[in-house]
């Protein structure tokens, strides 16, 4: 889920950046440094909403390089998955295990055990999709996916989830051509 | 239904330890599931909500058994975005289920409720859970409030006519009885049962069905008594997919894979065949001298026709998205790589198409073995066009349609703007299905001298600038490069498909190791593998128990390594190719221009013959495997033939010890059926020889019916598991010039020389160079 937070970073910079656009290239710097990134306890962060200029603290200058770090406190909008969340993901690789699919940054597994029992032994080597036994249901890459998270990992500095679409609501609802 | 399915979800549960099961209890005998809020098989949490049961009332009995039985059975699928006949039909089977499900609950509008409120609730895990359930519940009940103290999973309230939830127990996976077999179960109160996860499978530390993270599970264990363990047995092998994700999968899980895996594979009467690319099926350099043989003005390039180029990124992990298309601007961050095909790769491949299921198992990168799938599936569909002929094809077209609009204004304007538009190359190009004299094979546009190179069709005299005609034919000549182009996509999905492993994929792979357990997690009996290398395979640590500790597994077909002579001493991109132990070498090759490796037409008659003995096989009810059935091919080579190798085995190899690996030159004289022995008598057969003049070679000569062979005649015929003909190979007294002479002159003439130069020459002598030989080519 989405939700947003006050952070702080620290940025550090070199003595060639100070100047009356010190406060831009601050932020600028912030954002590229810290979108995209996730952390562990907070999520990913997906944009930096706001960096008020009167938070930007005077840096304290280090001893050996002479360059100063800036302690930066910033709002930023976040995903964080949170276990038993219903999501919408976007399938991108379908192999013999399961499905990858993306939620924004975030890669969520689906395998075979978590798909509703007429999907379990639909893999379809040809198609590269997991088919229902109705033929109904076709999960191929590029689909939309409602499913649940069901377990949530850190690995260096990135975060990962397990999911399921077993439950009733929850499976295909976009074919490929849709766009998200 | 669907419960029918369940047992094999946990999938050949007896030959383990079976799970432990925790049975759900009905609090009383009067008592009914009224609602499930988790689906059978879905995991859960000790202390989560899964059902809630009312008691059972004389009026509506037979109707909530059925609804508990229809809401835990039937999967409910989302409304789709897509409106079509598949959505319809969803909705029409929902809308039924929900009537058969309660009087107050509408359609599917519904069914986002409980996710949204899971979604904000979602903090609060699993009291969030409970809540929901209550939500769900609360049409018929409406009694949410009453149930915020926590209550004991089979504890009775007193009041009637109101819902209670059921608790899951302990955690793990959750089996519902389907209506069936509740019949016998009623009376033991028992609804279902909580199985523990297996953990068949885990993705970056995380078991796929329960969620649990490998370091927690261990931290269980540790604190378990050892009895208790759940998930014991460490035989898990690793299966790398799409995109270097890496996966962990149970022993259990994988001879789950593995049966159906070659059941689809019986299915479709085919095999499985793994591939290697360098110098395999091709010889691919990046050194930029590999450039001239592209340049039609030059002479060598007379007769490169199966030289493509690919573009790859120069870096590694390069964002594709970012440089997408070739951007000349960004030229540099790409690097143009020559492609040499073998020679007979499209009777090859096509060949083997139908028969097998082809995976590609390189040691180059991700990227570089998708162009390369594609550069052989473009030679597949007949097309002679790179990505970047068509490319600068269609950027030619949109030009050339440009100019025409503008020369329709100024007639007579002579001068011409767009220099570089080779007319009808497109149309020839893409015309012709045919394997084209390569003549006219490749140019490039960056070389920079106007291509006006169209020699053979005449139409370099075809006036400069923008006919009707010449636009049409361009345009024509485009289309088909498009169909070709698309076709071959097609076949690329058809042939390859996702199967591609890749250096990028497989951390191992750098250390030159290469395991069938990465693609197959049963271990391949169904597969077959034509690689260069047998080292790599050999490497490998998880090999089946019957081979012998560092060689490879009969799976391996080895072939020739492939070396085009021009590219010889080009830098290779990905690795090195396998050690060429026939000693011709490339230089038997003099003349580029005529190739006469054969290798492919061999590995494809092996292949053949290898499909068609599978088959024919368990056509007779015999269960065979592929490792098997070729050792079998290879045993029928020289049955009944004695060998004696000369100055090819290394002195401190030469003890046989049944737990070594074999020197190779033995096991391959071993696997093709021949016998092996140390010293020449009237029974052997054969003597191959490094080289003339050794000890053997000479008692050799004094045996009649013994044949000297060179010891490439032993490759050739391994590598094309027939009988070679020994005629070129027969190693001939003293000068080493090889005349086809009937053996029975050979051997009859053979008690003459006896006294020649080499006659000095001994074991040791033999040893050592045997020794030197086998450290440089072989100590892997």
């Amino acid at each position: 889920m989405f939700y947003v937070k006050t952070l702080e970073h620290e940025i550090v910079l070199q003595p060639s950046h100070f100047g009356p656009k010190l406060k831009p290239t601050i932020i600028r710097l912030l954002k590229e440094e810290v979108e995209g990134l996730a952390l562990a306890e907070y999520g990913f962060v997906v944009n930096v909403i706001e960096v008020p200029e009167d938070q930007i603290k005077s840096g304290i200058i280090e001893y050996d390089t002479g360059d100063v770090v800036f302690s930066v406190k910033y709002t930023a909008l976040l995903l964080r998955p949170f276990v038993n969340e219903v999501l919408d993901a976007v399938v991108s690789q379908c192999n013999t295990l399961g499905f990858f699919a993306y939620v924004g940054p975030l890669r969520v597994f689906v395998s075979k055990h978590s798909m509703p029992e007429d999907m379990l032994n639909g893999w379809n080597t040809d198609k590269d999709s997991w088919v229902s036994d109705d033929k109904e249901v076709i999960i191929s890459s590029g689909c939309g996916v409602r499913l649940r998270i069901k377990g949530r990992t850190v690995e260096q500095g990135n975060i990962t989830a397990i999911g399921t679409i077993k439950d009733s609501y929850l499976g295909l609802v976009s074919e490929e051509d849709d766009e998200e | 239904m669907p419960t029918n399915t369940q047992p094999n979800e946990g999938g050949g549960d007896d030959e383990c330890r079976p799970p432990l099961k925790t049975d759900i209890l009905l609090p009383g005998e009067d008592w009914v599931v009224e609602k499930w809020t988790v689906s059978s098989g879905s995991s859960v949490r000790a202390g989560e909500t899964i059902a809630f049961v009312c008691k059972r009332s004389n009026t509506d009995h037979g109707k909530t058994t059925a609804t508990a039985v229809a809401v835990t059975t039937k999967h409910k699928r989302p409304t789709r975005k897509k409106k079509g006949a598949a959505a319809a039909a969803t909705t029409a089977v929902e809308s039924k289920d929900n009537k058969r499900t309660s009087s107050s609950t509408s359609s599917t509008k519904k069914s986002a409720v409980p996710s949204l409120k899971n979604l904000l609730a979602a903090k609060n895990r699993t009291e969030s859970l409970a809540e929901i359930g209550r939500a769900e519940s609360s049409p018929i009940t409406s009694t949410e409030k009453e149930f915020l103290s926590d209550t004991a999973s089979t504890s009775i309230t007193s009041k009637e006519k109101q819902s209670i939830p059921i608790r899951a127990p302990v955690t793990g996976l959750l089996r519902i009885y389907s209506s069936s077999t509740e019949e016998h179960q009623q009376k033991k109160l028992s609804i279902g049962v909580i199985e523990e996860c297996l953990h068949p499978t885990f993705v970056d530390g995380m078991c796929v069905v329960c969620g649990t993270t490998r370091a927690s599970l261990k931290e269980n264990e540790s604190k378990l008594s050892t009895g208790n363990v759940i998930n014991s047995d460490n035989k898990t092998s690793q299966i790398t997919v799409e995109g270097g994700i890496t996966m962990t999968v149970s022993h259990r899980e994988s001879q789950n894979i593995g049966l159906v895996d070659s059941g689809r594979l019986f299915e479709k009467k085919c095999l499985s065949l793994v591939l290697d690319l360098d110098h395999t099926l091709v010889h691919a350099t990046s050194d930029a001298r590999a450039r001239q043989y592209l340049d039609p003005a030059s002479p060598q390039a007379v007769a490169c026709g199966d030289i493509r180029t690919i573009s790859l990124p120069m870096f590694e992990g390069a964002d594709p998205a970012t440089i997408a298309g070739f951007d000349p601007q960004r030229a540099h961050m790409w690097s143009q790589h020559y492609v040499k095909l073998r020679p007979h790769v499209k009777q090859f491949l096509l060949g083997v198409q139908g028969m097998y299921e082809l995976t590609v198992y390189t040691a180059g990168t991700r990227q570089y073995a998708e162009e390369i799938a594609m550069v052989l599936c473009r030679n597949m569909a007949g097309s002679n066009m790179d990505s970047e002929d068509l490319d600068r094809l269609r950027y030619q077209v949109k030009m050339a349609e440009a100019e025409y609009a503008k020369n329709q204004g100024l007639k007579d304007d002579k001068k011409r703007t767009i220099d570089q538009i080779p007319p009808g190359e497109g149309e020839k190009k893409g015309h012709d299905n045919e394997i084209k004299e390569p003549s006219k094979k490749r140019k490039k546009v960056s070389f920079g001298f106007s291509e006006s190179v169209n020699d053979d069709e005449g139409d370099g005299n075809k006036s400069d600038h923008m006919t009707k005609e010449k636009l049409e034919s361009m345009q024509s000549g485009l289309r088909s490069a498009e169909d070709l182009e698309l076709k071959a996509r097609e076949l690329r999905q058809q042939v390859f498909g996702s199967r591609i492993v890749s250096r990028t994929d497989v951390g191992d792979l750098g250390r030159d190791v290469k395991s069938l357990k990465r693609i197959f997690p049963c271990g391949g009996t169904m597969s077959a593998v034509v690689d260069d290398r047998e080292d790599v395979w050999a490497n490998a640590k998880d090999n089946s128990d019957k081979t012998i500790k560092g060689e490879p597994p009969d799976n391996l077909l080895l072939v020739k390594p492939y070396h085009w002579k021009p590219f010889v001493g080009f830098a290779d991109i990905n690795n090195a190719s396998g050690v060429d132990l026939s000693g011709s070498g490339p230089d038997s090759e003099s003349d580029p221009k005529v190739e006469t490796d054969k290798q492919l037409l061999w590995t494809k008659r092996i292949l053949e013959d290898l499909h068609e003995r599978y088959y024919r096989q368990s056509s007779e009810g015999k269960r065979t495997t592929v490792p098997e059935t070729l050792k079998i091919m290879r045993q029928e080579i020289l049955m009944g033939s004695k060998m004696v190798l000369s100055g090819l085995v290394p002195l401190h190899r030469q003890s046989a010890s049944f737990l070594k690996a074999r020197p190779p030159f033995v096991r391959y004289a071993q696997n093709l059926g021949a016998k092996t022995q140390d010293t020449v008598d009237y029974n052997v057969t054969h003597v191959v020889a490094a080289k003339d003049g050794t000890d053997k070679v000479l008692s050799a000569r004094r045996t009649p019916g013994c044949m000297v062979l060179k010891s490439a005649w032993l490759m050739e015929c391994y590598w094309s598991i027939s009988l070679r003909d020994v005629n070129p190979f027969l190693m001939h007294q003293g000068t080493g010039v090889t005349q086809n002479r009937p053996i029975q002159n050979n051997i009859l003439k053979q008690s003459n020389i006896e006294n020649s130069s080499e006659g000095s020459s001994n074991d040791s002598d033999d040893d050592d160079f045997a020794a030197d030989f086998e450290d440089e080519l072989m100590d892997t």
